[in-house]
């Protein structure tokens, strides 16, 4: 078998057509995040931003300057509804308890909208109760009495009514708020 | 903390990495290689350096400060400039190398300005690297107890050499660290960038065809933000020029070398241990047919050290490897019937055949498989290369192929690109060597193929 002994020009023009075509690939490709930056820029960064898109984009602006001035060792609570944000990465080095939102009536709503998640849904729900990381008036009672501070972020679930008047609003942003627990 | 303190630790920190690994690779004769390498060697070897540094550390009580973290880095290269110090003609830079040098730092730029455009915060960067490097990094330690209860966990159980790096960042400064711990990343590419050019040396025009079609590729470029899969790439092509170094003999040191390299591959991420385990058969080989027992048994003892490094902080934390304990275990019934579709997977992503998959896949394998069989037909040191491509496939086909069957189609959405990413250092080096066979110099002196 005679595979491919091409000529030394051949060879180096070849790779030559197929390195500028595999930059062009490369840079098509690559262009929609780079074109992206400058508005990445400011919604991380401006004084006064437009709500940023994301609910990850908004725990950064916001998490930090919701979190400024609560003591390095304050137990925090953060109550939640299926947030897709790591609350813990902006808390620590805080100690945190984590309670998540997840009721039934939410799975019903999925079955009737979006059957095809309800399974992961329920999953979900199921490995949240395990953990004991499901929000119930129970848990939510033990847990105010375990911290310092609650921040909740996104609507207020229904369960906050019944320990709400040991909660003092201390300050909100972009959806998440933060409450001093009082005795 | 003013913002330009904060980056110029940023830079402090970045620099006492990269000098920990120049130090190293200098120690073990790394400086032989041109300057391309020894600038990627030094930026993967070193974080893999710190890493052993830091469980080190913890192990001793030692705060992760960064004072304690930089200061014996520069003091080892302190005390050993002027006795390690090579004076070297400068390098002879032509126009390839020229031509090859700007591409290479506008795809970096291009990346830094996406990398530091946004700050980690979300998804795989948070819950594989910056979560853990915040934990290591605002708590000053390992903190067992809070890394074993996290709330949200995420993957507490990885590797975690991009982890501890980070923790630099975020002990120097944890309200800049979000952005300034992007520049892991670049550094990460740059890697790649200095380890591939490395392999195509001498640069002619040839050289630096090959050399962007292998490294400035659409998988590169768009999986470089984010995760640290670019880096174990550059860590794999680092891994086959030193392997190739071992088996070629002549270099007493070289085997040092490949188990540094080899370590630090397994404290990046799992798929890296993996490969690891395969290149520790090389140090073996290597040790019977060079006779080479004591230098041998020291560079396995080495390589041994790091690949169960991590395996055994994870056992001592307590924590499980769910990955792991099934690739250990694998249901064969499952992974008869998902290999084929893991194959078919792969070959759509290696073989694109219309524009969005040329725009996801680039064109690599298209060039690299008919080069590879001419290669593999003159080159011996290609069909061990060519056999490392194929047994690195066969790995993953088996890690994607023993999947739950519900996962397999989420996994091929989120991994089976990067998995593949992975795989192209062992084309990347094929073409070396068929760049070397074809695109050098010929004999009389002249330059072939139009070749500057």
């Amino acid at each position: 078998m005679s595979l491919l002994p091409p000529s030394r020009r051949a060879f180096a023009v070849g790779l030559g057509v197929a390195a500028v075509a595999q930059l062009a690939l490369a840079g098509t490709s690559f262009w929609p995040a780079l074109a992206r930056a400058p508005q990445d820029w400011r919604w991380m960064t401006a004084p006064v931003p437009p709500e940023p898109p994301t609910e990850g984009m908004r725990a950064f602006r916001a998490m930090p300057e919701v979190l400024r001035g609560v003591p390095d060792d304050a137990p925090v609570l953060v109550v939640s509804g299926l947030a897709a944000v790591q609350f813990e990465y902006y808390v620590l080095p805080r100690p945190m308890r984590l309670l998540q939102a997840l009721p039934q009536a939410w799975i019903d709503l999925a079955r009737q909208h979006v059957p095809e998640l309800v399974d992961e849904i329920v999953r979900r729900r199921e490995r949240l109760d395990e953990r004991g990381l499901l929000l119930t008036r129970a848990r939510l009672r033990d847990a105010v009495g375990l911290v310092r501070f609650v921040v909740v972020a996104g609507p207020e679930p229904v369960e906050l009514a019944a320990v709400r008047a040991r909660l003092e609003p201390v300050r909100s942003l972009l959806g998440f708020a933060l409450y001093a627990v009082g005795p | 903390m003013t913002l330009v303190v904060a980056i110029a630790g940023a830079l402090v920190c970045y620099a006492a990495q990269g000098l920990a690994g120049w130090w190293a690779w200098q120690a073990l004769g790394g400086d032989r290689h041109d300057r391309a390498t020894v600038l990627g060697a030094a930026l993967l070897v070193g974080p893999g350096l710190v890493t052993v540094q830091m469980v080190g550390y913890q192990a001793l009580g030692v705060p992760f400060a960064v004072p304690w973290l930089v200061l014996p880095w520069l003091g080892l290269v302190w005390a050993t400039w002027h006795r390690r110090r090579r004076r070297r003609p400068p390098p002879d830079v032509g126009a390839p190398m020229a031509a090859l040098a700007s591409v290479l730092l506008v795809v970096t730029l291009a990346v830094a300005l996406q990398a530091f455009a946004l700050p980690i915060h979300d998804g795989d960067e948070v819950n594989n690297f910056a979560l853990f490097a915040k934990v290591f990094g605002s708590l000053r330690g390992m903190a067992p107890e809070r890394l074993a209860h996290l709330m949200e966990p995420g993957h507490v159980e990885y590797p975690h050499l991009v982890a501890l790096n980070q923790a630099w960042l975020f002990a120097w400064d944890a309200v800049t660290a979000p952005w300034t711990a992007r520049g892991f990343e670049v550094l990460g590419m740059l890697a790649l960038f200095g380890v591939c050019a490395g392999s195509f040396a001498p640069i002619t025009w040839t050289a630096t065809a090959a050399c962007v079609l292998s490294v400035a590729s659409p998988p590169v470029l768009n999986n470089a933000v984010g995760f640290a899969d670019v880096r174990l790439l550059a860590t794999f092509v680092l891994l086959g020029s030193e392997a190739q170094n071992v088996l070629a003999g002549g270099d007493r040191r070289a085997p040092l070398r490949l188990a540094l390299v080899l370590g630090t591959a397994a404290l990046t991420k799992n798929e890296g241990l993996a490969v690891a385990l395969g290149g520790c058969l090389v140090l073996l080989v290597a040790t019977v047919r060079q006779r080479c027992f004591a230098r041998g048994a020291a560079a396995l003892a080495c390589a041994a050290g790091m690949l169960l490094l991590w395996p055994a902080v994870r056992a001592w934390l307590g924590l499980s490897m769910p990955y792991v304990d099934r690739a250990l275990a694998p249901p064969l019934d499952v992974l008869a019937a998902q290999a084929w579709r893991v194959v078919a997977e792969f070959a759509r992503l290696m073989f694109p055949v219309d524009l969005p998959g040329f725009l996801r896949g680039g064109l690599l394998f298209w060039v690299a498989i008919p080069l590879a069989l001419w290669t593999c037909r003159r080159d011996r040191a290609a069909r061990w290369l060519a056999l490392a491509w194929v047994a690195h496939l066969g790995l993953y086909v088996y890690v994607l192929g023993i999947a739950r069957p519900g996962d397999l189609q989420a996994l091929f959405r989120t991994a089976a690109g990067r998995l593949v990413l992975h795989t192209t250092a062992w084309p990347i080096l094929i073409l070396a060597r068929a760049v070397s066979l074809r695109g050098a110099p010929s004999r009389d002196g002249l330059v072939a193929g139009g070749d500057g």
